[in-house]
């Protein structure tokens, strides 16, 4: 990738958003902020250094000693040309920059904005002069999936669609694919309306997006759901607490982890961005999907709500809330134009389990809250930080597909997400917001094979990325680290682990 | 004796106000030059790491250029508090010699005052004599 000029090394940290057209690599921003600061330093020294030569020059010595004394005062203004060069450089240096990075922002922008136009035009086109193809489609997947299905129960492996997605991975992780995607779901809605022969006003092309298609998808789903079909039909949730996991026995007398090893419920305080995307709940059957910690006297509680990822990637909704049918209803969530209240669909799983957890939890609204959340969890991290009940004043996504998520005036949505990673670009290329600042970084190696089918995606890899940001000096990720110092007060936290079951009729004979 | 004559034939000096004031200069230029010496390496950043390009060579060959300037400037500074120094010690060395001058002019019954035996007179000042201190 070409950074402001320059090329980004696979690691490096992409800053964008946050107010600013710029994009660059953390540490050209880090560069133009010591460069700015380095100014006014400069500045304040040619002042002292003026002073100090019209002092001298005003000072009525003896002409002889005038005649001598004319070194020192010549002496200071070189010293002050110097000074005013250097001055001149800093700040020339600042400035490009800064404009280097607004113009890797705009060609960026434009790229976008290219993608878009080649979806606004080529999306009503394929709709409407292939809707053979779009059926084909359809009733290709559907096939696909059926067979998948009757695949598995002959107990033959993995399934086609499997082997094709193991043996073409790395498309899926090649970043002018995730830019296709990117583009693509924003403009669904235009190829579905075209494909039905539906006039699509621009207006309305202009204002569906990735939500929209989320949207008119799932009121579509829950027509069928009506009629009894559990695909992407939301239910009813209920959490429970659970036991944090045991600390490890055998900790040396004085080892400051004494106390709290008789008490697994206490928690050090997160120092950065690392330590919160560490303790975020791992996905998996059965496990805590959700963590919250507080912070403070219960007088003045403050707390970190940490939300894991996707645990069941079916389509048919089963008593795992973590799964594709919350996460289609959390990006439809966001749709200015929400087809799906005519179907009496409600918000995601996750999301109101997170709620139900704050609630047992004894989060009351307004008081300050820290929302981090992974894949699946930033959207839910995304949408409490958007609530303007909430008392949330910060929020981390670690690759969740937020983009379009609405963000609310003064609290910060930091948003990591990994250039080959899929899942971010499924919330389509969202709108700017100067609350949302976004880190990508490249975190696979060009030609080297991976086992998973997404390991851009991977949590770990993500922790990795959040503990570089915590490296970085750059402003707008520096301030978010102090935010954290504000919300935990440098206290020990008391920690809840929380298991949420979405309620599943038996009588619809999903899982 | 012309640097003693001359001054108190024109009536022009310095005086040990100048002196002081001259000092005063000195601990400003002093404390002007520790702190550029100290802080102008921390205001050049280092040569990039993660982005690597023509540009950012180029780029580094300015952060070059500007450590020469702020170093430059810390040089003049040093230059110039030690030729102040040495113009501060001239000065004074001249206030005693005229004011030796003046006490062996007294001594021998001429006029013009004690200056600086007074402490503050200039040197062949003709009006300064027993100053202000």
């Amino acid at each position: 990738m070409s950074v402001g000029g320059h090329r980004a090394d696979p690691g490096d940290l992409v800053v964008s958003g946050g107010g600013s057209t710029a994009v660059a690599v953390d540490e050209l921003f880090v560069h133009a902020a010591r460069l700015g600061a380095s100014v006014a330093v400069v500045d304040d020294w040619i002042a002292r250094a003026r002073v100090l030569g019209r002092g001298l020059e005003l000072l009525d010595l003896d002409e002889s000693v005038v005649a001598r004394s004319a070194a020192p005062i010549s002496s200071i203004g070189l010293a002050g040309v110097c000074l005013d060069q250097a001055r001149d450089r800093a700040s020339w240096l600042r400035g490009s920059l800064l404009e280097a990075a607004e113009r890797y922002g705009a060609t960026e922008q434009l790229v976008d904005g290219l993608w878009q136009l080649a979806w606004f035009v080529g999306a009503p086109w394929l709709g409407f002069h292939a809707p053979g193809l779009v059926a084909g489609t359809l009733l290709a997947a559907g096939g696909q999936w059926m067979g998948s299905a009757l695949w598995r129960a002959l107990g033959w492996g993995p399934t086609p669609l499997e082997a094709w997605l193991r043996e073409h991975r790395g498309l899926l992780s090649d970043p002018a694919f995730v830019r296709l995607v990117r583009a693509a779901v924003d403009h669904a809605d235009e190829a579905a309306a075209a494909a039905a022969h539906v006039p699509l006003p621009s207006w309305a092309a202009a204002t569906l997006h990735a939500p929209e298609s989320a949207s008119a998808l799932l009121a579509a789903v829950g027509l069928f759901g009506a009629a009894g079909s559990r695909v992407l039909v939301e239910g009813p949730v209920r959490v429970a607490r659970v036991a944090p996991p045991a600390v490890e026995a055998g900790v040396p007398p004085g080892h400051p982890a004494v106390g709290t090893a008789r008490r697994p419920d206490v928690v050090a305080p997160p120092t950065g961005v690392g330590d919160l995307a560490d303790r975020v709940p791992a996905a998996g059957d059965g496990e805590p999907q959700i963590r919250i910690e507080r912070y403070g006297d219960a007088g003045d509680p403050r707390w970190i709500v940490y939300i894991g990822g996707t645990v069941d990637f079916g389509l048919v909704t089963g008593s795992q809330p973590a799964d594709m049918t919350s996460n289609l209803h959390g990006i439809a969530d966001d749709a200015e134009l929400d087809a799906r209240p005519a179907t009496g669909a409600e918000a995601g799983a996750l999301e109101r389990a997170a709620h139900a957890a704050m609630r047992e939890a004894g989060v009351a609204p307004g008081d300050p809250l820290l929302a981090v959340g992974y894949s699946a969890g930033g959207i839910v991290a995304a949408k409490l930080a958007s609530d303007p009940e909430s008392g949330v004043v910060g929020a981390v996504n670690l690759g969740g597909p937020v983009a379009s998520a609405p963000t609310r005036e003064g609290v910060a949505l930091l948003s990591i997400e990994h250039e080959e990673d899929l899942v971010p670009a499924t919330g389509g290329a969202g709108h700017p917001s100067p609350d949302r600042v976004t880190v990508s970084r490249s975190v696979l190696e060009p030609g080297r094979a991976y086992d998973a089918v997404f390991p851009a995606h991977e949590l770990e890899r993500y922790r990795q990325t959040a503990e570089l940001v915590d490296a970085s000096e750059e402003e707008r990720l520096a301030s978010f680290g102090s935010l954290i110092g504000d919300v935990t007060g440098g206290g020990a936290g008391l920690r809840s682990d929380w298991v949420a079951t979405r309620e599943v009729s038996p009588s619809t004979g999903a899982r | 004796m012309d640097d003693l004559l001359l001054p108190a034939l024109t009536g022009r000096g310095a005086t040990l106000d100048d002196v002081d004031a001259a000092r005063r200069h000195l601990a400003a230029l002093r404390s002007l030059h520790a702190e550029v010496r100290a802080t102008w390496p921390s205001l050049v950043p280092p040569p990039p790491g993660a982005w690597r390009s023509m540009a950012s060579e180029g780029y580094a060959g300015w952060l070059d250029d500007l450590g020469m300037r702020l170093s430059g400037a810390a040089v003049a500074l040093a230059d110039a508090e030690a030729e102040l120094e040495a113009a501060i010690r001239r000065t004074e060395w001249r206030l005693e010699q005229q004011a030796r001058a003046a006490a062996a002019a007294g001594g021998s019954g001429a006029t013009g005052g004690s200056g600086a035996a007074g402490g503050s007179g200039a040197v062949g000042g003709s009006g300064s004599a027993g100053g202000s201190g």
